[in-house]
Formats: C-alpha cells, sequence, structure tokens
C-alpha cells in the first residue's frame, strides 16, 4: 500500500503537531498527546529496523552461545538447551519496502494479465485470486473502520 | 505546505471594500470556517459597515480549495459555473457573487468563489424527533428531496449550456459505462500503486451494466440529508455542486437513499419520484448506481493520496478515506461480483 505504514504514521505525528496541539489547553491532554506523538516516532523507526535488528541479534546470539556450548563453557543441560534452539535454522528477514515493491510488480502483471481478451474460465481463476488478496487486506484495514470520522 | 491556512483577513476585507466601494468602512465582523469541508474549504463571513449612523450586516460563503490543492480534479470555476447556470431555476441554490481569479487577490495562490447565504439548516430538525406527526414530516422532507431532484432531472441543460462545461455521455445506452470509464482513467491518471482488484471490479460494472435511462441528466450526486440547505421542511438552497455531471438519475436517487431510507423506506421514495419526474427509474438502476456509488469513492479517494504522498497535502482524513475505504469498497463489491467463487 502506497503510502507505507511508516509515511501513514509520519502524516499522524504532523497533524498532532499542527492541527491538535494548538488547540489542546488541558495539561492533562498535552501531555498525553506529546507522549503519543513520540511513542509514533518510535514505532516509525521500529517499524523501519526493528526486524533487521532481531535478525542480528538472533544470529551473533546463536554464535556465541553455541562457540561457548562447544567449548564446555556451560552446565550440561544449558548446552543442550542451546543446541536444541540451534537446530532450527535462524528465519531471514525482508524489509516491507522490498516485500511491497515485489507484491506491486506480481500486482502489475496482474493487471496486464486481466486487461487481455482471456478464456473464461482463467479470468475466473484470476478473480478467485484477487478475492484471497482483498480478503486479506481487508482482514487488516476494515476493522480499523469502526465510527464515524467526521 | 500548511495542512491549515486561516483565511486572509485583511487581503479579504480589502477585496470586500472593493467589491462593495459603497459601503463604508467594510470590515469583516465574523469569519467561521465550515466543517469538515474535506474537498473545499467553506468559510462563513460576516461583512459589517456603516450606514448612515448604523450598521449594515450581510452574510457571505467564501469557498476555496485547502492549501494542498482539491482532491478531485474538478476546478473551483466549474463548481461557480454551476451555481450561475442553476440561479433562478427551480432548483434553489445560492447565488454566486463572484469568482475571482484575478492574481492580485488570490488567497495564498488561491482562487476563490463568494455566494450568498442563505439561512436554514442542514438537518431538518423533525428528524430527530418522534412520535406520528414527527414521522408524517419525516415521509414530508424525503418527498421534498424528491422534488428537488425530479426538478434538476427536468432542466433542459444542453439549452443552458451545461453540456459546454460537463462531458456528455456518448447515448443514454452508454451512461453507466462511460460512468466507470471515466473512474478507470482517473485511475491510469492518479493511481498510486496497482489496482488489479479495483480494476477488474470496473471491468465486472461494464459487464453489467444498468438499464439505460430514459434521458441523460443533470446530476448533482453528492446530494441528500445534510448536503442541502432547509426551512421549515423545504429546500431552499442546494450546495456543494463539485460532483456535478451528466448522466443517468438513478445516480442521484441512488445516492439519496444513501441518508433518507431510514426516514421513509426506498420502494415509497422511488415510486413518489416517478410520480413527479418527467422520466421514470427502475430499482434495478437504483441498485447498480448505489454500487457505483462506491466504486467511484473508492477509485477518487485512492486518487486522492496523490496529493498525500506529493507533500501537497498531509491530513490523516486523507489516509483514512483512500487508504482503508477503497479495501472495504473492494471486499463488498467482490462479494456482490462472485470473484472468490471460482
Amino acid at each position: 500500500m502506497n503510502p507505507s505504514a511508516q509515511d501513514i504514521l509520519r502524516g499522524c505525528v504532523e497533524n498532532l503537531e499542527e492541527l491538535v496541539a494548538p488547540e489542546i489547553s488541558s495539561p492533562h491532554a498535552k501531555s498525553a498527546m506529546m507522549c503519543a506523538r513520540m511513542l509514533i516516532n518510535h514505532v516509525i523507526l521500529r517499524l523501519d529496523q526493528e526486524g533487521a535488528a532481531l535478525v542480528e541479534d538472533c544470529r551473533e546470539k546463536r554464535r556465541l552461545l553455541a562457540t561457548l556450548a562447544e567449548a564446555g563453557e556451560f552446565p550440561p543441560a544449558l548446552a543442550a538447551e542451546v543446541r536444541t534452539l540451534a537446530a532450527d535454522a535462524e528465519p531471514g528477514h525482508i524489509t516491507m519496502t522490498d516485500l511491497t515493491a515485489r507484491n506491486d510488480a506480481w500486482k502489475r502483471l496482474f493487471e496486464r494479465a486481466l486487461a487481455e481478451p482471456l478464456a473464461p474460465a482463467v479470468r475466473t481463476s484470476l478473480r478467485a485470486q484477487l478475492a484471497a488478496q482483498i480478503g486479506r487486506e481487508a482482514a487488516y484495514c476494515v476493522p480499523a473502520l469502526d465510527g464515524p470520522m467526521f | 505546505m500548511p495542512l491549515y491556512q486561516p483565511l486572509n483577513e485583511p487581503q479579504m476585507t480589502a477585496y470586500f471594500q472593493q467589491l462593495f466601494p459603497d459601503r463604508p468602512k467594510a470590515r469583516l465582523e465574523t469569519v467561521k470556517r465550515s466543517y469538515p469541508g474535506m474537498s473545499r474549504e467553506t468559510w462563513w463571513v460576516t461583512l459589517a459597515w456603516d450606514a448612515d449612523g448604523e450598521k449594515g450586516r450581510e452574510k457571505f460563503v467564501v469557498r476555496l480549495d485547502p492549501p494542498g490543492g482539491c482532491m478531485s480534479d474538478s476546478p473551483l470555476r466549474d463548481e461557480s459555473e454551476v451555481y450561475r447556470l442553476l440561479h433562478g431555476t427551480a432548483v434553489p441554490v445560492p447565488r454566486l457573487v463572484v469568482h475571482e481569479d484575478r492574481p492580485q487577490w488570490l488567497l495564498e495562490g488561491r482562487e476563490f468563489t463568494i455566494r450568498e447565504w442563505i439561512d436554514g439548516e442542514i438537518e431538518p430538525a423533525c428528524l430527530r424527533e418522534t412520535g406520528d406527526e414527527a414521522e408524517a414530516a419525516k415521509i414530508g422532507i424525503v418527498k421534498e428531496q424528491m422534488d428537488k431532484l425530479a426538478a434538476l432531472h427536468a432542466l433542459d441543460w444542453d439549452s443552458m449550456g451545461f453540456g459546454q462545461l460537463l462531458p456528455i455521455p456518448s447515448d443514454p445506452e452508454n451512461c453507466g459505462k462511460d460512468d466507470v470509464v471515466r473512474h478507470l482513467e482517473m485511475l491510469d491518471r492518479h493511481a498510486q500503486e496497482p489496482l488489479p482488484g479495483l480494476r477488474e471490479i470496473g471491468r465486472w460494472l461494464l459487464d453489467n451494466p444498468p438499464p439505460a435511462p430514459a434521458r441523460i441528466v443533470l446530476r448533482k450526486e453528492n446530494n441528500g440529508i445534510g448536503e442541502e440547505i432547509w426551512q421549515d421542511g423545504r429546500i431552499v438552497g442546494m450546495c456543494d455542486w463539485e460532483g456535478a455531471s451528466l448522466g443517468d438519475p438513478a445516480l442521484d436517487l441512488a445516492v439519496a437513499m444513501g441518508t433518507t431510507a431510514k426516514y421513509w423506506d426506498e420502494d415509497a421514495a422511488l415510486a413518489y419520484y416517478n410520480s413527479v419526474a418527467p422520466h421514470p427509474v427502475t430499482k434495478e438502476a437504483v441498485g447498480w448506481y448505489r454500487r457505483f456509488w462506491g466504486y467511484k469513492g473508492a477509485c477518487a479517494l485512492h486518487s486522492a493520496l496523490r496529493n498525500y504522498n506529493d507533500g501537497r497535502d498531509r491530513r490523516v482524513q486523507l489516509l483514512t478515506l483512500g487508504c482503508l475505504y477503497p479495501v472495504m469498497v473492494q471486499a463488498n463489491l467482490s462479494a456482490a461480483a462472485q470473484f472468490g467463487e471460482g
């Protein structure tokens, strides 16, 4: 989706700063607004960086703990637990930016395919996949529309 | 670009002074912005001046694009022209005082429109009341809405000059298809990402068009309770003509019923419309246009994200409307089209 989650949050911060903050007179509301603004800025950074940071941290801890366990530095029970966890490969990480670009590439091909004069069965199969895509997107968009905006 | 731009009161005062040179010491007494005013800003101003030892007063409505530009492609000048062309007809609209686009008077680069103020209420008071008398009054309100739509749809738009202002469908048979194609072309110009689902729903609407209307009419589109000015159960001013178009009258009925159906059921309202309108509208056409209205909103609101993404308009309402609403519409219409049942 364009704008990205991060840019949506940047817009929220801009609106809080320019439109909401000047209107607030209650110190309690002002404090809550300032904290909300900081937390949104935190989430903007976190969305961008947390995945890569967790992957890197897992790799470093795995390497160090596995080395120390193999060197006999830990009690047998702890070393066994390290070996158990290390038996599973570490999950990979791809940024939302890269994943979105990849998904957009497939969606563009879908648009081109649907613009062709297709056999009815082919169009039906493409539409079924679109229904699945829309259903997944609706799961994280529609529940947010839970009241009037104006 | 600022998220909020107060009306430039010194500039506006100077403007009114040159507009009304016979009003000594003309000044702005009150300035209030209407709510919510997402697509265009509307300001209510009271002009005061000295008149023979007394104070003269007149209220006006000033309308202009937001600092980041209009959400739609429709220029403010076209909307002003609709007010000018409709004034004096059976369709009540506020009188256009002036559309100003001379460089020396622009408000931070924005042209603006001034129109007369009409006293009234946006939501008739009887709609909030209960009891038999109120129920009858509510039906009267819906009938009034239908009466005014029928009056609008009866206008000879071609001789009035609307054909030079608005796109004309190629044929009554093609009204629905032309409406869809215009919005697919809007996506071609403004889509912020690939949207195969929205485009395919457009194809489905094209493949399943509504029955042709008897004739092409002038439509208000954005109409219903909350969109007009009411006095004593009568519409005295129809406002917000930004979406005015030529096409099938069924669209106006589908939109109106979005706010009137809870006061009088749709079948009864449609039967009443057909008893006062020059040409009947079918229930099937209203149903098709109800879906189209959702589709149109999804295309237009997604397209408005261009103003956010290029930094011109960062209001969060654009995000709620442009990111979430189109997904909900796609979910509803893809289910109606049975996309998932392949």
